[in-house]
């Protein structure tokens, strides 16, 4: 629910800088969006993208719109899925459910 | 028309005990990597696989049969639900393991160039075969991967069935009853809430059109499921057992360690000895009694293996049981049938509890397994705490009458009549087409819920009558997808149906009657088959295929 919203309020982001560049001529707000994100996408975003499987042109167009937004659940993803031999040891927990 | 082995033979294939827990329902980021293939327990699920269709060519020669031969394999997709689909802390094992499956690929890979991985979920299959990792295993081994709903339909014709002598099946299918494909249906072990488990032969239900899974969906489900054995049978079985599904599948069921494969060259007999394993009385399942009855098994068998039993919990489906009671003390079901298979009212007041579930389980392929499932839904979805006392009158069937009157029995021990249904206190839903007697008792017309086969129909009106609720499948990631999924299918059927190839059959979900063909009983032909193709489309057919395409049961049916 968080990564819905948070991924709402980003476009609302957008939407809000661009209507602020057309209308009031202000571009400062969509320039600093752009470039933070652009930033993440040389430092972090691409290199993810590739470790998790994407393609180049979509971790590009993903990273540039929704920066962290995008990038850091991949990364929570990979290290969630990332097992070492310990991991398939068999313990009796390894599934406690019944909801009888 | 597919393969003849000279002997049929069952592998029992243990894997080796490791946690089999991770990725049991979606593939890893890494699939397909180094990362991904020295995994333990991918590289112990590979082997046993292997070791288990090893062990069975040795035993059938079924390798050689399908070497050069063109291949569908049908895997089972339901629901694709990880665990952040519902309250549950783990992952809901409805789907074949896709690890098993890249296994079992990797086998038949060897051997053949021409595999089709084909499914029909009944919901979005696209979506979910895209969550499952089924489209990167198509890719990996540079098979097609098929939604069978937005595949041209076919006719035939099958004169021996009991239940519905005209089929309808998407175009791959018509090459398998042809002989022109092999089959290998590819299921995971889990129980069933409509058949009491879900095999090797129950899988081929996916293989219908969508509307003809819908018809005769009903108390004569065993049947309808055993007809298609007659227009073809797997050539090859092989049953996912690593983690099973215990519980009332296709609602959101619980996993079990089950720790092996099971694979055969007859469906019947694989599914024979997978019931045992799983510790039900493959003689007290409906399912597998009418297809010994048509003569599918094979007695002979030779059953390779250890029959190590892991007991099930088994689907109920039921609104009387004590765990249904426990989990919803609101819920009041009557339930009445005139049926010569349903116990005869001859008193008002008295009822057992004993008697009342018989006269409810008569109708188990339809209605009361239908609510089952959406129960179980609204049980681990994650408003269950804010609808768990809700107040609410179910009732169920056409009444059973007596003397001139109908009546509705209730485990609280009375017989109620029309009148006294009407005046219930709460609110009050009436389920399944043929509880139309009683639909007066409904609060609204909304709840005359119509059933059957209407699943998506009774689903979204039973989520109404619990409010607030918010029905399974609330994994946000994935909702986004699941829309796209829908809007695909119903794009890719409706342009079908512009040319002139229709998809499916019109919907009949809502009638119990059998299809015969009188013609071709007249004649008496002892055929098992007979390819009956649709008339061309014309313009008016075409605009009528296409107003029958709805979005909505794109999604839900």
């Amino acid at each position: 629910m968080v990564a819905v919203l948070s991924y709402l309020a980003c476009i609302a982001l957008w939407i809000g800088s661009t209507l602020l560049m057309i209308i009031k001529k202000n571009p400062f707000m969509a320039l600093i969006l752009f470039l933070l994100h652009f930033y993440e996408l040389v430092t972090v975003g691409l290199k993810t993208g590739r470790e998790y499987g994407k393609k180049d042109p979509v971790s590009i167009a993903s990273c540039l719109c929704f920066g962290f937004l995008w990038w850091l659940p991949l990364k929570r993803q990979m290290k969630k899925e990332t097992f070492t031999d310990a991991d398939f040891v068999r313990h009796d927990d390894d599934i406690v459910i019944r909801h009888d | 028309m597919g393969v003849k082995y000279d002997h049929n033979a069952v592998v029992i294939e243990e894997a080796p005990k490791l946690n089999y827990t991770h990725n049991y329902v979606c593939l890893p980021y890494d699939y397909g990597r180094e990362s991904y293939e020295n995994r333990a327990d991918v590289k112990a699920i590979k082997a046993t696989v292997r070791s288990a269709l090893d062990k069975l060519d040795e035993a059938t020669g079924w390798k050689a049969k399908f070497k050069g031969q063109k291949i569908l394999i049908k895997p089972n997709l339901v629901f694709v639900t990880p665990k952040t689909s519902y309250r549950y802390d783990y992952d809901i094992p409805q789907t074949t393991d896709p690890r098993v499956f890249d296994a079992t690929m990797e086998v038949l890979s060897e051997l053949c160039d021409d595999i089709v991985i084909g499914e029909g979920s009944g919901l979005v299959t696209w979506t979910y075969a895209k969550m499952a990792g089924y489209l990167d295993i198509a890719k990996k081994y540079n098979a097609k991967f098929v939604c069978f709903e937005e595949l041209p339909t076919q006719r035939f014709f099958c004169p021996k069935a009991e239940v519905g002598q005209e089929v309808y099946v998407p175009d791959i299918i018509g090459e398998v009853i042809r002989g022109e494909r092999l089959y290998v249906s590819h299921p995971k072990t889990k129980c069933n809430i409509y058949t009491g488990v879900t095999l090797g032969f129950k899988n081929s239900m996916g293989t219908y059109s969508v509307n003809m899974r819908a018809r005769n969906h009903t108390w004569q489900i065993n049947k309808k499921l055993t007809d298609i054995m007659y227009l073809f049978k797997p050539d090859l079985t092989v049953i996912d057992g690593i983690i099973g599904g215990e519980g009332n599948t296709p609602g959101p069921n619980d996993p079990v360690i089950f720790d092996r494969i099971i694979c055969g060259t007859n469906a019947v007999e694989v599914d024979r000895i997978t019931t045992e394993l799983m510790g039900f009385d493959p003689n007290k399942n409906d399912l597998i009694i009418e297809a010994d009855k048509r003569g599918f098994g094979d007695p002979d068998v030779e059953i390779i293996g250890e029959k190590r039993v892991v007991p099930f919990r088994p689907a109920e489906p039921t609104l009387l049981s004590e765990r249904f009671k426990k989990n919803w003390p609101g819920v009041k079901e009557f339930v009445g049938y005139t049926n010569p298979h349903v116990p005869k009212v001859d008193k008002i007041d008295g009822w057992t509890h004993d008697e009342v579930f018989a006269m409810e389980q008569f109708d188990r392929g339809g209605t009361p397994s239908s609510l089952g499932t959406c129960f179980e839904v609204f049980f681990a979805s994650y408003t269950y705490p804010l609808t768990r006392m809700r107040h609410l009158n179910v009732i169920v069937g056409e009444g059973a009458e007596w003397n001139g009157v109908k009546y509705w029995l209730c485990d609280d021990g009375h017989a109620y009549t029309l009148e006294e249904l009407e005046k219930l206190p709460g609110m009050t839903v009436v389920v399944g087409e043929n509880s139309a007697p009683a639909k007066s008792a409904a609060t609204h017309p909304f709840f005359f819920i119509r059933g059957w086969g209407e699943v998506n129909n009774l689903a979204v009106r039973m989520a109404a009558s619990m409010m607030p609720t918010v029905p399974g499948q609330a994994d946000l990631h994935w909702l986004p997808w699941i829309g796209i999924g829908a809007v695909r299918k119903y794009l890719i059927k409706l342009g079908r149906a512009a040319l002139g190839q229709k998809t499916d059959m019109t919907y009949d979900a809502f009638t119990d009657g059998v299809y015969t063909i009188p013609e071709l009983a007249e004649q008496n032909l002892d055929v098992d088959w007979i390819e009956a193709p649709l008339p061309p489309q014309d313009l008016k057919d075409r605009w009528q295929a296409m107003k029958e395409t709805r979005i909505l049961a794109q999604f839900l049916l």
